[in-house]
């Protein structure tokens, strides 16, 4: 068994003339006291690493006082920060109600910080934070998974498009990407289409609040899925178990202290808009027929306090009695890790501390050896996950040219400055000059980068003809020879020098990657002159470049400097 | 679309002659009318914001009910459709998307038969009217009340109802929708007076030619779904959902899928629509 802490992180200090017959906006909510309770929080999960626990988890929730974590990623980056050796994760971020690609980040970015010890999460959301989001109900299944399908994408591809019915998505590539490769999932799996789609993609199960038979329902359901559908066996890793739990000396002292918590959960346990109608279109009429005992997941308002303790809603208690209850619980359930909720609704800090505390002293040595896998049992994602996989690219021993280039210069571009014939020696030397201006016709400064060759391409490519005054073209040992320099004929950069030879070999020089290529990368900025020259031998015709049969592309990446201040 | 305009309901009131009609509205887009059947009144209830996340939703409470003083103006369920006719045009709405449960069904189709320019979509659920021989709708009036809880229940006894969190578990009998439905009983067993079909509107059902979806439960025993089935055949451009193990009531004995066909119909988007439990006549 492996342990867990794990809250929702309650505002604690709602005053008492106040219950869920009100409406629950942030005129209760005094900042001091989220500072105060944060601080405090960040002491419990931090103490956990000391104490011997595997991980501590966040989550998140919108307009509640239940759980003043809008964005649980910054939580579980202060934990991140303040750990440094145990498991942080999030369980998770309400996946149809964020952007895919800002979550998929922020998700690499928890792994880099923490060095690959982050634990990714996603759920759904709950039914009023669709209301006040004023998204469609309907569309969250949908939404949900469009958004994985891209955050996975996001972490296991270079670089990809997205074409979704609600996100759309061109040029995507993530920094940082993340060091677990790839990175583990849980998710809560209640609904049987939860199930469904966590089986499927092997994303650790996660059950809270209800008592072991039914934790037990949704586990078997998931294993049979993944079983029946999907062709795997999951092991105890693929199960979590999370409960409200409190311990103390004796079960006296456990019972009062947790009782007042609860209270206070369940007095605050409201929202802005008050509708008491379900919010349609969440789930199925099928989702939890799975479940033999449904009208006990949730306490109602007069459930009392014995059978909440019972039913497991919260497990509280000595030492003794909290260990015999989940040794229970655990073994009637099947699940490998278990998160404990230690901060029971407004719990004074204190008692949080000597209750984590005992229970890292007493219960966790007796319940370790419970509930594990086998080395050999496939350890969540990992099974199935897909390798990181780079950019297509050619692997034949012929390199492709560069194909990313967005310009081509010709006789015809802007750049253009003249066309030249020289003579010196009786060799003749003929060709274009083009010239980088300062500014592009936006306004904006620009460099012109012939892309070199490296281990994915050959380069950018060159394609030349220069036709003579007897109509053939200039002789095939004729020199060529591309190059750049500043205006003043500063910082003189060779791009490609050869015979004219290798172009006209070339039957067709448009042909997929037939062309010469750049043999170096040179960056010609503003003010530099490109000069594509060809050298022929004495005694031969005269070339010319002005010639209707005469041409020159040079594929280049134009890039423009449009920083603005 | 979303579910924000959906939960948020005013109740207001309209003036039609003589007569004041209260009602809610909530939600935004098209507007929609329902009509409720012998439960559904007064109260904005799941099935309100499923349509409400797609249209804007006037569900008026119908003369009548639910102390049973029918205005003394209103002697046929025509007359409530003259009446639902003058609220749209009190209530400054022209064309509306039209759904009718129950009695309110009868009151949609005699509505569509009569104003079809002011109807755009049509939704039919578990309604009366048809005249079918074989299978007549239930005389309520002669029915004791255990032969209505099984004629309108597809499951009597202890149920588990589903909120936002869990479920709590409730006696059907016991349940406040059955004392309203049985109320509602007495309401429309006085109005119609023993005639629970109309032969006159069923000749004329042919016409409508509104884009139609009709729902039913399958364990119906007021009005046989054999009745849906009828109706989807006569009416050119309608089709018929069944759902099973639900009675009169199919909104609150199959809520998800109810709704969800509802909706993927008003989105007119019926692909995908989940199967189980749903028939196709």
């Amino acid at each position: 068994m492996k342990f867990y802490t794990f809250d929702e992180l309650t505002y604690p200090d709602v005053p008492p003339e106040f219950g869920p017959e009100v409406r629950f906006t942030n005129r209760f909510c005094d900042p001091r006291a989220v500072n105060k309770t944060y601080h405090e929080h960040l002491d419990e999960w931090a103490i956990c690493e000391e104490l011997g626990f595997d991980g501590a988890f966040v989550n998140e929730h919108h307009f509640t006082a239940i759980n003043i974590q809008p964005s649980c990623n910054i939580t579980a980056t202060a934990i991140i920060m303040r750990t440094k050796t145990m498991k942080v994760g999030v369980i998770g971020n309400i996946l149809p109600l964020r952007h895919p690609v800002q979550t998929a980040e922020e998700f690499a970015m928890m792994d880099c910080l923490s060095g690959g010890r982050f634990i990714a999460g996603l759920v759904r959301g709950v039914p009023f934070e669709y209301v006040s989001y004023n998204i469609d109900p309907f569309t969250s299944r949908e939404r949900l998974t469009e958004a994985y399908d891209i955050i996975t994408k996001c972490h296991n591809e270079e670089l990809f498009d997205y074409e979704g019915k609600h996100w759309q998505l061109t040029g995507v590539s993530i920094w940082p990407k993340p060091i677990q490769r790839p990175l583990p999932f849980w998710m809560p799996t209640g609904s049987l289409e939860t199930i469904e789609f966590a089986a499927q993609r092997r994303i650790t199960g996660c059950q809270v609040f209800y008592p072991s038979a039914a934790f037990k329902d949704s586990f078997d359901l998931y294993r049979k899925v993944a079983h029946e559908r999907f062709g795997w066996e999951p092991g105890f890793d693929n199960f979590v178990g999370a409960r409200l739990l409190h311990v103390a000396e004796t079960n006296a002292k456990a019972i009062e202290e947790a009782k007042e918590a609860v209270a206070y959960f369940f007095r605050v346990f409201s929202r802005p808009v008050n509708n008491p109608a379900p919010v349609p279109g969440l789930n199925t009429d099928r989702s939890f027929q799975h479940r033999q005992r449904i009208e006990h997941d949730f306490p109602g308002p007069h459930t009392p306090f014995e059978q909440m303790r019972e039913d497991g809603f919260i497990v509280c208690g000595d030492p003794d009695y909290v260990t015999r209850w989940l040794e229970n619980d655990m073994k009637v359930a099947g699940y490998g890790h278990f998160m404990g909720m230690f901060h029971v609704g407004n719990l004074a800090h204190t008692k949080v501390m000597a209750s984590k505390q005992l229970f890292a002293k007493y219960v966790m040595p007796e319940l370790r050896p419970l509930n594990v896998d086998q080395p050999a049992q496939p350890q969540g994602a990992a099974a199935s996950a897909p390798a990181y996989r780079v950019r297509e690219s050619e692997t034949s021993g012929h390199l492709p040219l560069y194909r990313d280039f967005n310009y081509v210069i010709t006789r015809d571009s802007p750049e253009m400055l003249r066309e030249f014939v020289q003579s010196e020696n009786g060799k003749v030397t003929a060709g274009w000059e083009m010239r980088v201006p300062e500014r592009e016709p936006d306004g904006f400064p620009y460099q012109i980068i012939f892309v070199g060759p490296t281990a994915e391409h050959r380069g950018s490519a060159i394609r030349l003809r220069l036709t003579t005054s007897d109509d053939s073209e200039v002789p095939d040992e004729a020199e060529v020879r591309l190059e750049t320099a500043h205006e003043t004929g500063a910082a003189r950069q060779v791009i490609f020098q050869g015979k004219y030879r290798q172009f006209r070999k070339i039957p067709e020089q448009q042909a997929p990657d037939a062309a010469v290529a750049v043999q170096q990368r040179v960056v010609a900025q503003d003010r530099y002159v490109i000069r594509l020259a060809v050298t022929t031998p004495a005694g031969t015709p005269l070339p010319d470049p002005a010639a209707a049969a005469s041409f020159f592309e040079l594929e280049c990446f134009k890039h423009v400097l449009n920083v603005t201040a | 679309m979303g579910a924000g305009y959906a939960s948020q309901f005013t109740r207001n009131t309209a003036k039609v002659g003589e007569l004041t009609i209260s009602y809610l509205k909530g939600g935004r887009g098209r507007p929609l009318l329902y009509l409720h059947g012998l439960g559904g009144w007064g109260r904005w209830e799941s099935y309100h914001m499923a349509m409400g996340i797609t249209n804007l939703v006037y569900a008026p409470q119908l003369p009548g009910w639910p102390d049973g003083q029918i205005p003394a103006s209103v002697t046929s369920v025509r007359d409530y459709a003259h009446l639902m006719r003058q609220f749209l045009d009190a209530i400054e709405v022209n064309t509306v998307d039209l759904v009718g449960h129950s009695f309110g069904g009868w009151v949609a189709l005699s509505l569509s038969v009569e104003y079809p320019q002011r109807i755009a979509k049509l939704v039919l659920i578990d309604a009366m009217v048809l005249d079918v021989p074989v299978v007549p709708a239930a005389n309520l009036e002669a029915m004791p009340e255990e032969a209505f809880l099984r004629a309108a229940f597809a499951q009597t006894g202890e149920v588990v109802i589903r909120g936002d969190f869990g479920g709590v578990r409730e006696d059907v009998r016991q349940g406040q929708e059955f004392h309203r439905q049985w109320k509602s009983r007495e309401i429309v067993a006085r109005l119609v007076r023993g005639q629970y079909a109309d032969p006159k509107l069923t000749q004329k059902v042919n016409a409508i030619a509104t884009d139609t979806l009709i729902i039913w439960g399958r364990e119906d025993g007021v009005v046989s779904w054999q009745h849906g089935e009828v109706l989807a055949a006569t009416m050119p451009h309608a089709r018929l959902a069944v759902i099973a193990d639900a009675g009169h009531t199919p909104m609150r004995e199959k809520r998800e899928t109810f709704q969800r066909l509802l909706h993927n119909f008003l989105i007119g988007q019926e692909e995908g629509v989940e199967r189980e439990g749903v028939g196709k006549y």
